[in-house]
């Protein structure tokens, strides 16, 4: 009976460290100041445009306070929670763009041929980036500016965790070809 | 394993020079966008919710008047449906409209 009783505010507990729990206003103002930056430059470089950074950014933080991440979760793992919504976020947008833009490069393919790498931008980190595919982009700065395993990455990028070290290995390999 | 440092150093250079060119949103407005949205989806679920009881009385109306209906053609008696209608439908129509509907606040 006794450890009925003592069960009961244990279970109480446990489910409310793993409902989603609402953000006061402070807490997110500082949510907010330590990853605006880094999710914009992170959405920058995947995506290429300035313009949909901005947009993806907006909607990301609306999203997050709206379908909060359980409480239980520290600061590293909601900033993993932020940075999936936003890469989910930024995959639809790559599918619409994909499919308007599709019919049209079809089209245009014959007179823009894939643009020629010159000796000024080898060395050029921004462009060698802007050159691999959105996946590999996005691996590569989880892996190497947000410091994320590859749990995490694969959390984020919603891939199997053994095919992360692969994946991310050959992006690498990418990369460095493009460099040098 | 040089060039994996070169490539982590050079990305990390890249994510330092990376900055927004205007000026991103402040945690106050989209706090306010959230809850603004927030309000609007309550308050679409609680007009949602208060059509839920007339939905039902709808659709109870409605097979009571099938029920009738069919009693009638089955029955063939046209006496029937009058007797029916006074002693079974009107008491439960007027039931459902009194528990069901929902009331003017």
């Amino acid at each position: 009976m006794t450890g009925q009783v003592n069960a009961l505010p244990k279970a109480r507990a446990r489910q409310e460290a793993t409902e989603p729990r609402l953000l006061t206003e402070a807490e997110f103002e500082g949510f907010h100041a330590r990853t605006s930056q880094p999710l914009w430059a992170y959405l920058r470089r995947i995506s290429g445009d300035p313009a949909l950074a901005d947009d993806v950014l907006q909607e990301s933080y609306l999203r997050l306070l709206r379908h909060p991440p359980a409480a239980d979760r520290d600061e590293r793992e909601r900033k993993a929670y932020l940075f999936q919504i936003a890469t989910n976020l930024m995959r639809d947008r790559w599918r619409a763009r994909e499919r308007e833009r599709s019919a049209l490069e079809r089209l245009l393919s014959f007179w823009s041929p894939r643009p020629e790498r010159n000796a000024g931008l080898s060395l050029d980190m921004g462009a060698a980036l802007d050159r691999l595919p959105q996946r590999d982009r996005a691996l590569l700065w989880l892996a190497h500016v947000e410091g994320y395993d590859h749990r995490e990455i694969a959390k984020v990028l919603g891939l199997q965790e053994r095919s992360v070290r692969v994946i991310l290995f050959r992006a690498r390999k990418k990369l460095e070809r493009e460099l040098v | 394993m040089k060039m994996e440092q070169e490539i982590q150093e050079g990305l990390r250079q890249l994510a330092r020079e990376t900055r927004p060119t205007k000026p991103l949103p402040s945690a106050e407005q989209l706090w306010w966008r959230a809850e603004v949205i927030r309000r609007l989806v309550s308050r679409e679920e609680a007009a949602r919710q208060a059509e839920r009881p007339l939905l039902w009385s709808q659709a109870a109306g409605l097979f009571l008047v099938v029920l009738g209906l069919l009693s009638l053609f089955i029955s063939g008696e046209p006496r029937f449906l009058a007797l029916l209608f006074a002693v079974v439908l009107a008491p439960l129509t007027a039931l459902i409209a009194f528990f069901f509907l929902p009331r003017e606040t």
